[in-house]
């Protein structure tokens, strides 16, 4: 693109009139100030997002107790029942975490002789 | 200081060190409203748009994405913000017929631009310039006194390179109509 020397000696001889004294410091004082609005306003939505859901965990708690307490609810442990096809599978279960418990012992052991192995031949 | 080093600062401000925004201040400050004030003449309006414009850049700080330089980034802000306050005063531009555009050679405008010594031309140029709209000013600042190649030009006005020296063209043109009215 071609320069113009005409329009750069126009354009240069504008002044240009320079910042007032004490903007630099003004503008940090505004971003401050902006930067404590938005925390505040963070820890207003906050509180409230809180209180709303505390509210209705209360609420909701008090509706189901009042609604047990009415119908005479007893809180009972279920009951562990064990059938004669279930213990086989309870047993094949624990016969497969013995494995794996051997498993973990026998890479730690090789492991830990492994690196004994190297240190010696470090030193 | 180069880009990298401005994005780790921007990233510090971003995780709560709003101090270290006082480096872009100290280094942009000056330039930003340096260009704003070229393109909007009044000198309150000039300042009153460069505090907007940091006070824009501190709040989308968080989509500086680090593919252009901050001060191009900057510069976008500031161009954007003195679009829109140019719209809300409602700042008429003179409108001028297409034909009368068209019309003007290259050999016209070689004759009047490439001649800085004409006095009266001169005057004549710089009303003609005070009368074109804040993206023709914006065009001819940036090209013209600031340098800036046509490639940042485009990345800071979201144009196309093509575009950018279309619209350039086109202004001098539009100048050379003006001087003559």
């Amino acid at each position: 693109m071609k320069q113009d020397k005409a329009i750069i000696k126009v354009l240069k001889s504008v002044e240009v009139p320079t910042l007032s004294d004490g903007f630099n410091a003004r503008m940090m004082k505004q971003l401050y100030q902006a930067v404590e609005k938005k925390k505040q306003r963070t820890y207003i939505l906050t509180l409230c997002l809180l209180s709303t859901v505390s509210l209705g965990l209360v609420s909701m708690g008090i509706y189901l107790t009042k609604d047990y307490l009415a119908e005479n609810f007893t809180f009972q442990l279920p009951t562990l029942k064990m059938m004669a096809a279930s213990i086989s599978k309870y047993g094949f279960g624990i016969y497969i975490a013995f494995l794996i418990f051997i498993l973990l012992a026998l890479d730690t052991f090789f492991r830990t002789v492994w690196h004994k192995h190297k240190v010696e031949k470090f030193n | 200081m180069d880009n990298i080093d401005e994005i780790i600062y921007i990233k510090r401000i971003l995780e709560g060190e709003t101090n270290l925004f006082s480096y872009f201040l100290e280094r942009y400050s000056r330039t930003t409203h340096s260009l704003i004030s070229r393109i909007i003449p009044s000198k309150e309006d000039a300042e009153e748009l460069t505090q907007d414009t940091f006070l824009k850049a501190f709040s989308k700080l968080n989509t500086f994405k680090g593919d252009c330089s901050f001060s191009t980034w900057l510069f976008r802000i500031g161009y954007n913000t003195a679009i829109s306050a140019t719209r809300k005063r409602k700042i008429v531009f003179p409108f001028l017929d297409e034909v009368q555009l068209e019309s003007v050679t290259e050999e016209q405008m070689d004759t009047v631009f490439d001649d800085d010594e004409n006095e009266t031309r001169l005057q004549k140029l710089e009303e003609a310039i005070t009368k074109l709209n804040v993206e023709e000013k914006t065009l001819i600042t940036l090209f013209y006194t600031e340098n800036k190649p046509v490639t940042e030009i485009a990345s800071m006005l979201e144009l196309s390179n093509d575009n950018v020296k279309v619209k350039l063209f086109r202004v001098r043109k539009k100048i050379y109509v003006l001087m003559n009215k």
